[in-house]
């Protein structure tokens, strides 16, 4: 195994490889700005005492923070961001914050592999040593609170703070029930047709038609014995069986589907266009749409629900741990009002 | 070589098909649409801040439902909210592993597992690659009294994967559960999930990553990452070791952007720097019957080289760099030509000559790659930006949801029975799939010998296709009847559009051939066979107004007439749209962005500079790409 493969690697902004960054590290100069900005970064921190995640601290939103997440605002649906909407914006920083520093208090950074890993290869980049023993490269990283501020790191510590907050979530069988009811549209049956088709493509015919079709829906009427002759071929194919209306849009477009989920039975429809041309069924049979079969989703849908339980046990585990967090946002004072 | 031999002998068939029967069941096979690369909030490279989308959100944004995006109010709300216009068939979530820290399972005694070999083992040797998959370990065991020896077993997450989805919830143990949670086993079969995780291998900033996908919610207890195997082979063998046939477990796995991969992702050595043996390029074709031709990173099928004749098509987003590094730093390279599909299949071939056995043998799907859970958002003039892997938002420029080069990814198009796993899995397995640029048109492409000349005006085309042919994925039958030239019969339908998202026609479609000389030279063409290159069809750059009728239907009876029976060979379809827009055309326009651009001041940069680069152009024509069907003379 060599260093540039112990090196783990995702995307490349994130995580710095060796060989590219080989030459740049035979550089002092270099060498000496990465590890003093990590040197200054701990300094800044230690000094409003943010760094060993101490709950009684405020969380600083400064004002370079406000302007980062108006920018990101701006680039993911690019417009500025609203009064309310950059301070959800901040609230939602300032919570993630919380999480960071609680997971620290719950020492979660000593524990987790992910954040081992992270500031290992971060320390053993900077001092560009990549032997660098694990276990002292580990103990810098943290003495420099780089599990604050290293964004990976970060991220990992949110989640496994959110594992930790949610982890008493249950759900009774009532509530499963109540779940499934609610939620009708993905587990009750839908109503299906089985039918047969006539089409026409609009390619073989383009200017003639309609008159094809008027024509054809004539002789549909009077109810022929053999239809396989009278239109063109179709890839899908012209007999169908229990199609509900997804698998009908799924094939023919939307607007075919609404139209021949409801098409008579025994008779031959009128027309109904596609993106293909015009198609005439006649419906053979049809599954009413039926009530839901719990024990047929129950497992489903209980997984469904505790993931939306948890969430909500999150977001109400931070609400109680907000007061404890003072918020100090630094700037604009009108977005400041609304954040609290 | 045991181990080799492990990993690449298709399992035994002791693993019976589901019994359910789908209210959509076609013996004839029906086209699913769907992601196979899908990232949420456990892939912490995500660029948004703090994405805060789980699988369980990516699965039901592509069943349709509405997602929240950030940001979120006090209560958790978000404030904004995505769509899909159309739901998806399938989707596998793929976060990169290598977040997952599973193996704190190995440190928490209540976790199952905890007393696994791997385990056992990574307690032993904390700090070490636990799961290095070597023979020594493979072969760990105990002796036992009689002199034979047991081999440990590597733990699994149990019969249908109840072990790890009941255990506390982690990141791999919520994977599943998300799984569980969307996939519909009734009848119905509306949608259906895959367990899956990408390996996330970049050497030196080259991509060497891959989407694992698992037939079953039987799955191993630990995900094989990169952490733990640091090359393809050592990723198969892993999975070979902790994923076996007989207790339920199958699992193929996808190569993506090779585009990126700097030469590494289609050499032709193992990682010991040997050149491939037979039974090497045999357990990669058994791992990896398909690979991704397009993505949010670019388009992985070709690109023109200096010594061949031009593909105008092949010029349709290519990332103007060949790694993974390239968008931030400056010192990469150009895109290179062997690292494309077609290059790659024709390298197969010349390898079949010489080994006998073809190492590339990709079919081809489509992706997104998104990295905020937004399954099958392939849409471009509504495009989010996918939030590519490490790609800091705040460095992007404000006027472009994302990087110019960038794009919002296709999809996997899989023919299958029914909307079910095993059926879903068994048209991977015999690449029976396509990818799309986006858009959903429905392509039949047959290969045979005897297929008749009127096929497309039959009404028998399916039939004729599978009872005289072979689908999308196959070989044709060999050797070739005395004086017979191969035919294939191509038919696609346009993409049928949903309210919001009309789709447009087709403008023609192409067989791309590949094959290797009698002096091991290889050798590309394109064939027109059907609709119309120059059907004036154009888009209005300004506007994106599209002009110009093409095609709702096309349908073709090839016959190769420079066949060579001693030649092997490749044939694959491309189909193409109609011009349309770009999305940043889209975006560039509603920003109201004229060219030339105004001067900047010093020190400043133009955030729509991207609208009136030159290199990325304003119209595209949207595709699909089948898998090959491959010759090979006996």
């Amino acid at each position: 195994v060599t260093a540039s493969r112990v090196v783990f690697a995702v995307g490349g902004a994130l995580t710095p490889t060796w060989s590219r960054l080989k030459p740049l590290l035979q550089r002092p100069l270099l060498h000496f700005l990465v590890f003093g900005a990590l040197l200054f970064g701990f300094k800044q921190l230690t000094s409003d005492g943010r760094a060993l995640g101490i709950g009684a601290e405020p969380i600083v939103v400064a004002a370079s923070d406000v302007e980062r997440l108006r920018a990101i605002w701006h680039v993911e649906t690019r417009r500025p961001p609203g009064d309310d909407e950059l301070a959800a914006s901040i609230r939602r920083h300032a919570d993630e914050e919380l999480l960071v520093r609680e997971a620290l208090r719950h020492r979660l950074d000593r524990s987790d592999v992910v954040v081992r890993q992270r500031l290992v290869q971060n320390v053993r980049f900077a001092r560009a040593a990549p032997e660098l023993d694990e276990a002292a490269a580990f103990a810098e990283a943290l003495a420099l609170g780089m599990a604050h501020r290293d964004l990976v790191a970060r991220r990992r510590l949110v989640q496994a703070m959110e594992e930790l907050l949610a982890q008493d979530t249950r759900v009774t069988e009532a509530d499963v029930r109540a779940y499934v009811a609610a939620h009708a549209g993905r587990y009750a049956a839908p109503r299906r047709i089985s039918f047969d088709q006539v089409y026409l493509s609009s390619d073989r015919h383009r200017p003639t038609l309609d008159a094809r079709a008027a024509a054809l829906a004539t002789r549909l009427a009077a109810g022929p014995t053999e239809v396989a002759d009278l239109g063109d071929p179709f890839l899908l194919g012209s007999r169908f069986e229990t199609h509900s209306q997804a698998d009908l849009a799924r094939g023919f477009g939307a607007a075919f589907a609404a139209a021949a989920i409801m098409a008579p039975v025994g008779q031959w429809s009128s027309p109904i266009r596609s993106a293909y041309g015009v198609h005439f069924i006649r419906v053979r049979a049809v599954e009413p749409p039926g009530a839901i079969d719990f024990a047929a989703v129950r497992g489903q849908a209980r997984y469904a629900l505790l993931e939306e339980r948890e969430r909500l046990a999150v977001q109400a585990a931070i609400g109680a741990l907000r007061p404890a967090y003072p918020l100090r946002v630094e700037w604009p004072h009108a977005v400041v009002a609304q954040a609290r | 070589m045991t181990l080799s031999a492990c990993g690449s002998s298709p399992p035994p068939d002791n693993v019976t098909a589901s019994a359910r029967e789908c209210f959509d069941r076609n013996p004839e096979r029906n086209a699913y649409f769907g992601d196979l690369h899908v990232h949420t909030k456990y892939s912490l490279d995500a660029s948004t801040q703090g994405t805060a989308v789980s699988p369980h959100d990516a699965y039901r944004f592509a069943l349709g439902e509405s997602i929240p995006v950030q940001p979120y109010d006090e209560a958790g709300n978000g404030l904004r909210s995505t769509q899909l216009m159309r739901p998806l068939d399938f989707v596998a979530v793929t976060d990169h592993a290598e977040f997952f820290g599973e193996t704190e399972i190995c440190t928490h005694p209540e976790y199952p597992g905890y007393n696994s070999p791997e385990c056992q083992f990574y307690r032993e040797q904390p700090g070490q690659a636990f799961l290095a998959f070597n023979a020594q370990l493979a072969e760990r065991g105990t002796v036992n009294p009689d002199g034979t020896k047991t081999v440990q077993r590597f733990a699994f997450c149990g019969p249908g994967g109840a072990d790890c989805r009941e255990a506390a919830k982690t990141p791999w143990g919520d994977v599943q559960r998300a799984a569980e949670a969307y996939y519909d086993r009734t009848q119905h079969c509306r949608f259906t999930t895959f367990v899956g995780y990408e390996w996330t291998g970049s050497p030196e900033s080259n991509n060497w990553h891959r989407n694992v996908i698992f037939r079953s919610d039987t799955v191993p207890l630990l995900p094989v990452s990169y952490m733990e195997a640091a090359a393809p082979e050592y990723l198969w063998r892993g999975l070979a070791a902790t994923c076996r046939a007989e207790d339920g477990c199958e699992v193929l796995t996808i190569p993506h952007n090779s585009n990126l991969s700097n030469g590494i992702m289609f050499q032709t050595t193992d990682d010991s720097g040997q050149p491939f043996t037979a039974e090497f390029a045999a357990e990669k074709q058994w791992n990896e019957p398909l690979a991704e031709v397009m993505q949010h990173k670019g388009q992985s099928e070709c690109l023109n080289g200096p010594m061949m004749p031009v593909d105008e098509l092949c010029d349709y987003e290519i990332l103007p760099y060949n790694n993974l590094a390239g968008s931030r730093l400056q010192n990469t390279n150009p895109p290179r030509e062997t690292d494309f599909l077609r290059a790659a299949m024709k390298v197969g071939l010349q390898q079949e000559r010489s080994i006998g056995v073809n190492p590339f043998k990709y079919g081809m799907i489509g992706s997104t790659d998104t990295h905020i859970g937004a399954s099958g958002q392939i849409l471009e003039d509504r495009y989010p930006g996918h939030g590519g892997a490490g790609q800091p938002n705040t460095t992007m420029p404000a006027g472009l949801t994302d990087l110019v080069e960038y794009n919002p990814g296709g999809l996997a198009v899989l023919w299958a029975e029914q909307n079910t796993r095993e059926s879903l899995y068994a048209a991977m397995r015999r690449r029976e799939a396509y990818g799309t640029s986006g858009p959903r048109m429905t392509v039949r492409f047959f290969g045979g010998w005897n297929l008749p000349g009127d096929m497309c005006g039959s009404g028998s085309f399916v039939s004729h296709g599978y009872g005289l042919g072979v689908p999308m994925g196959g070989d044709l039958v060999s050797p070739a009847p005395a004086g017979s030239k191969p035919r294939f019969a191509v038919s696609a339908l346009r993409d049928p559009g949903a309210a919001g998202e009309p789709g447009l026609p087709l403008q023609r479609i192409q067989i791309v051939k590949g094959w290797v000389d009698a002096a091991g030279e290889s050798h590309e063409q394109v064939f027109e066979v059907a609709g119309d290159p120059d059907n004036g069809a154009t888009v209005d750059e300004a506007s994106c107004a599209t002009n110009g009728d093409g095609f709702d239907s096309l349908c073709a009876v090839w016959e190769d007439a420079g066949f060579e029976p001693a030649e092997r060979a490749f044939y694959y379809a491309r189909v193409v749209q109609n011009p349309s827009c770009r999305w940043h055309a889209y975006q560039c326009a509603a920003l109201g962005a004229s060219c030339p651009r105004p001067p900047t001041l010093p020190g400043q940069s133009d955030p729509l500079a991207a609208c009136c680069d030159a290199d990325y152009k304003k119209a595209v024509q949207e595709r699909a790409w089948t898998s090959p069907i491959w010759y090979r003379p006996s």
